[in-house]
């Protein structure tokens, strides 16, 4: 209809720029950008690879600007695209796509249904500033399978932990993003998001405590950062959200040197199980700093940036049920990534046998630059935290107060790790469902109602035809009943 | 000019249906070029493009020799014919250039050329019963077209396609007979206030009756069931006639008959939009196990049609619009999906089930490259014409108030992509052994060259087709 043209060529030409949305795009360009040199000094990838890499990127960056319904669309799905293109490539794209694409396309169906409502409701294809008032539910859906919201998370964990190490470092970056972004632009802010983020924290600590496998685990780390974001962004409370927005920031950065790290570190122990590699702490002094610049940041211990946000969050918070369950997940998070250092870096022992898979590629200077030089960022976010998102309040920072109390909860966490860790795993393996049962429950179900339709359509013409004459009849019958 | 203007739908009609013999007794041998039956195209569509300028004035209605309608049969010649016209004309080219004598169908032209005579008409007619004998043309040269595979499988497909097609047309015509038994008149421009003028329940009945007849037609839940069954046992040309030709003209006049009957359409929207709910729901569910390339795309036709059934049935002026769009564009790239599927024969390979098809390796980069666009449109991903249809469809919905049904159309596409993503993955990494007999080589280019050109390009202009849309369907409802 030339209404809608009319109504998106005035929104289109005007991009929405607020700090939020410039921090945002900026945070997903520079560590795109970072990503994709770290790429390519690391392997070599096809063409067709670099061009789907940069479409996801290069999306992403430009999402948090759109001001319009139809942009918003065009540009979550030309993500998806960058996406897929890039899984094409790798090897196993099959499965990958598999994994990947049908929860995007959900995604995308729902979010398109729910703009539709919304445009039936408001008559404007603009983006609400203050969130969306029809749809909700639909977008709502929507954006938290982008984050990865549990139980809407199989896709990423499915194809973040199968894709060539690299590549997992490029993808980490924009789609789950791209879902907390959604949740701040698009959702009105409301207690009960609050409260779905701290429960969606918590709950991810517990699986990511559960993994014995390098990415699985960062990957339910990372539904677990989203946690913290989407009870931020997601707060009736303005400054909750700037804290959502900050952790965001941060969590682009210390994630993607995490994912870095393991990257760099499986080809050299040989192995993705968190138990069995070890030693890197003698082989590797740069990787072993970055490691643990990239768990103090996650766990929040000051003076990294992790700690910044994670504090404004738990002074801005309306709900105090959310703000201890975030306590809970930080607490979590510190003994996880205890597990992860003391295995990788720290235990004493002897070595395992050097492997020489891709040592050479490990051993150029360039990749280790980009891990210091994330290192870095993680620990000026912190120490600065007013330079990189000016919006943030004049008490954000590091004081000799705040630098002791921001320290409690991670050393609870560690040393939980030491003494209890044991106990704490086997009540986990006992308690928490796999999700490979609930998901065999829903497709043996949904087998089940298919194989009973199918079984229907037998290619017997007599049932057809009577399927015909009834349904004529029903008809009919409508006729006469019908007022 | 001025006389040829009001002569023009008759033209429309009597133009290709002078072809049939004309090309009868020039493929009389089954062989011979197919520049007769591409010209008799060609006029058509020349004349078509010369006159819709005028035809934007206002519809050009003929009293078809001179007799007025009520006595005599009307032709209406509106955007919406134009529309449709337009489309099938292409699809019918494309199918003349898809054809070859080696499959069968000794006068596939020429029983082409019929089935393009009788869709016209089906699309120009303003008269019931000349509706009806359009449907019985239109299905005669249909079913002659789905037996020309000359095998078992055609042979039942075409035996299913008779029994459903015949209980159809009795339906129609048993509604006609008493449509004007109690109102006196089949002309659809003056039915409406003897229609509801009219005693008892039998108008009511009869009008039900017609729209039963052409739900059977389009394939919609309950009535679909034949419809995998016919096209699969077709050869691809056919199925792409078939999903292509005549479910648009059958989509027009279904869109006529509900415009020249508002009151009943009114009271029976609660169940065209359940009807079509079910279709959406049951085709795309049905179409996720299916075995064979072309039963899939039969399946997801029902879903489609259902799309355009369900913005219909709310009865906004622009969700009926979005519907006759989506229908359209459904229609191109239905069609060519199916002439893609012909590409499989050149392999060699017989059987189009899902794990043995695989393109020829001539132009396969090509061949894949249209699969894929195709079915992004057909799943509704940006930036292709199928995007933008399903959009307006689903925009255009959810403003008439039917939120579910725009949210049901919405997760369609999710579905889609699931089938569509297991064909194109076996087509890009076919695991089949080499075929120890490689079938002829074909050097011509894939026919859906075209329609796909189209797809993607239309696709920039889509706003204003919308708006064409908009205008037939303005000018349908202003002329009851």
């Amino acid at each position: 209809m030339s209404g809608i043209t009319a109504a998106v060529l005035q929104t289109v030409n005007t991009p929405h720029i607020e700090s939020g949305a410039i921090f945002v795009s900026q945070a997903i360009l520079l560590f795109g950008l970072l990503a994709l040199v770290f790429v390519a000094l690391h392997t070599r990838r096809s063409a067709l690879w670099w061009v789907g890499a940069i479409v996801h990127i290069g999306a992403g960056a430009l999402l948090p600007y759109t001001a319009d319904m139809v942009s918003f669309f065009m540009i979550w799905e030309l993500i998806t695209v960058g996406a897929a293109i890039v899984l094409v490539c790798e090897p196993d794209a099959h499965g990958l796509l598999r994994r990947y694409l049908p929860w995007q396309l959900l995604a995308a169906a729902l979010l398109l249904s729910g703009f539709a409502l919304h445009f039936a409701e408001s008559g404007s294809v603009a983006l609400p500033a203050a969130g969306v008032t029809a749809g909700r539910i639909l977008i709502g859906i929507a954006v938290a399978i982008k984050a990865a919201l549990m139980p809407l998370h199989l896709w990423m964990v499915g194809t973040y932990a199968r894709v060539r190490p690299g590549t997992a470092v490029v993808l980490s970056a924009v789609a789950t993003k791209i879902g907390v972004f959604g949740v701040y632009r698009l959702l009105p802010g409301s207690i009960s998001l609050e409260i779905l983020g701290g429960i969606m924290a918590t709950v991810a600590v517990l699986y990511a405590l559960r993994q014995n496998r390098l990415r699985p685990f960062l990957a339910f780390h990372i539904i677990s950062q989203v946690g913290y974001m989407i009870a931020g962004v997601g707060s009736a409370a303005a400054a909750a959200q700037i804290a959502g927005l900050y952790h965001l920031g941060n969590h682009i950065v210390y994630k993607g040197l995490l994912f870095m790290v393991v990257a760099l570190m499986v080809p050299m122990t040989g192995t993705p199980n968190i138990y069995s590699t070890r030693g890197m702490g003698r082989r590797s002094f740069v990787l072993t700093v970055a490691a643990i610049a990239g768990a103090l940041s996650i766990s929040g211990v000051p003076p990294f940036n992790g700690y910044i946000s994670k504090s404004l969050l738990q002074y801005s918070l309306v709900s105090p049920v959310a703000i201890h369950l975030l306590t809970i997940a930080g607490i979590g998070t510190a003994l996880s990534f205890t597990k992860f250092l003391w295995h990788g870096f720290l235990r004493p022992g002897p070595l395992p046998q050097a492997h020489d898979v891709g040592e050479g590629l490990i051993a150029r200077t360039g990749t280790r630059t980009i891990t210091v030089a994330l290192s870095l960022l993680c620990l000026l976010m912190g120490l600065y935290p007013r330079s990189f998102f000016a919006e943030l309040p004049d008490s954000a920072g590091i004081t000799q107060q705040s630098f002791e109390s921001g320290l409690v909860w991670p050393v609870v966490g560690a040393a939980l790790f030491f003494i209890l860790y044991g106990p704490i795993l086997r009540v986990l393996l006992v308690t928490l469902p796999g999700s490979t049962t609930v998901m065999n429950l829903l497709r043996s179900a949904g087998t089940r109602g298919l194989q009973l339709m199918q079984r229907q359509h037998t290619g017997d013409i007599r049932r057809y035809l009577g399927w015909a004459v009834g349904g004529t009849m029903l008809l009919w019958t409508w006729v006469l009943l019908a007022p | 000019m001025n006389s040829l203007l009001t002569e023009l739908p008759v033209l429309l009609i009597v133009i290709p249906l002078a072809g049939v013999p004309l090309l009868y007794f020039t493929t009389r041998s089954g062989r011979g070029t197919a520049l007769p039956a591409l010209a008799v195209i060609l006029v058509v569509v020349t004349l078509l493009s010369f006159s819709i300028r005028d035809a934007m004035h206002a519809p050009v209605v003929t009293a078809a020799g001179g007799w007025q309608p009520d006595l005599g049969i009307g032709l209406q010649f509106d955007l919406l014919a134009v529309a449709a016209m337009l489309v099938t004309s292409l699809i019918v080219a494309q199918a003349i250039l898809s054809h070859d004598e080696t499959s069968g169908a000794q006068h596939f032209r020429t029983l082409l050329m019929l089935l393009y005579a009788g869709s016209n008409g089906l699309m120009l007619t303003q008269d019931l019963f000349n509706a009806y004998v359009f449907i019985e043309i239109t299905s005669i040269a249909s079913y002659a077209l789905v037996a020309s595979r000359q095998d078992k499988g055609g042979f039942e497909s075409a035996f299913k396609y008779v029994v459903m097609g015949s209980f159809a047309g009795l339906l129609v015509l048993w509604g006609i007979a008493g449509l004007y038994l109690t109102t006196g008149t089949l002309d659809m421009q003056s039915l409406a206030p003897r229609f509801d003028a009219a005693q008892g329940a039998v108008p009511a009945l009869s009008a039900a009756a017609i729209i039963a007849g052409l739900l059977i037609k389009l394939g919609q839940v309950p009535f679909h069931a034949w419809k995998a069954d016919s096209l699969s046992g077709a050869s691809y040309t056919v199925s792409a006639l078939l999903s292509g030709v005549t479910t648009t003209a059958f989509f027009v006049l279904l869109l006529r008959v509900l415009s020249a009957l508002p009151s009943l359409t009114l009271s029976l929207a609660p169940v065209l939009t359940t009807i079509a709910s079910l279709s959406i729901i049951t085709g795309h569910l049905m179409a996720l196990r299916q075995p064979r390339y072309s039963r899939l795309l039969a399946y997801s036709s029902v879903a489609h049609i259902g799309y355009g059934l369900l913005a219909v049935s709310s009865g906004a002026v622009t969700a009926i619009a979005a519907g006759l769009f989506h229908i359209l564009v459904h229609a191109i790239m239905k069609s060519s999906l199916f002439f893609l599927g012909r590409s499989f024969l050149h392999t060699g390979n017989r059987s189009d089930r899902l794990e043995a098809i695989v393109f020829p390796e001539q132009y396969r980069k090509l061949h894949v490259t249209l699969y894929v666009l195709l079915a992004m449109s057909m799943i509704g991903i940006p930036p292709v014409l199928g995007f933008t249809s399903k959009w307006y469809a689903v925009l255009e919905t959810a403003r008439a108030g039917y939120h579910t049904g725009a949210v049901l159309i919405a997760l369609g596409g999710a579905v889609a992509l699931v089938y569509y993503l297991r064909v194109g993955i076996q087509l890009v990494h076919p695991g089949l052994p080499e075929l120890s007999s490689p079938g002829p080589a074909s050097r011509r280019l894939p026919v859906p060259l075209a329609g796909t050109a189209l797809i993607l390009l239309l696709a920039v202009f889509s706003d204003r087709l919308l708006a064409f849309c908009v205008q037939a369907v303005v000018q349908l409802l202003e002329a009851v």
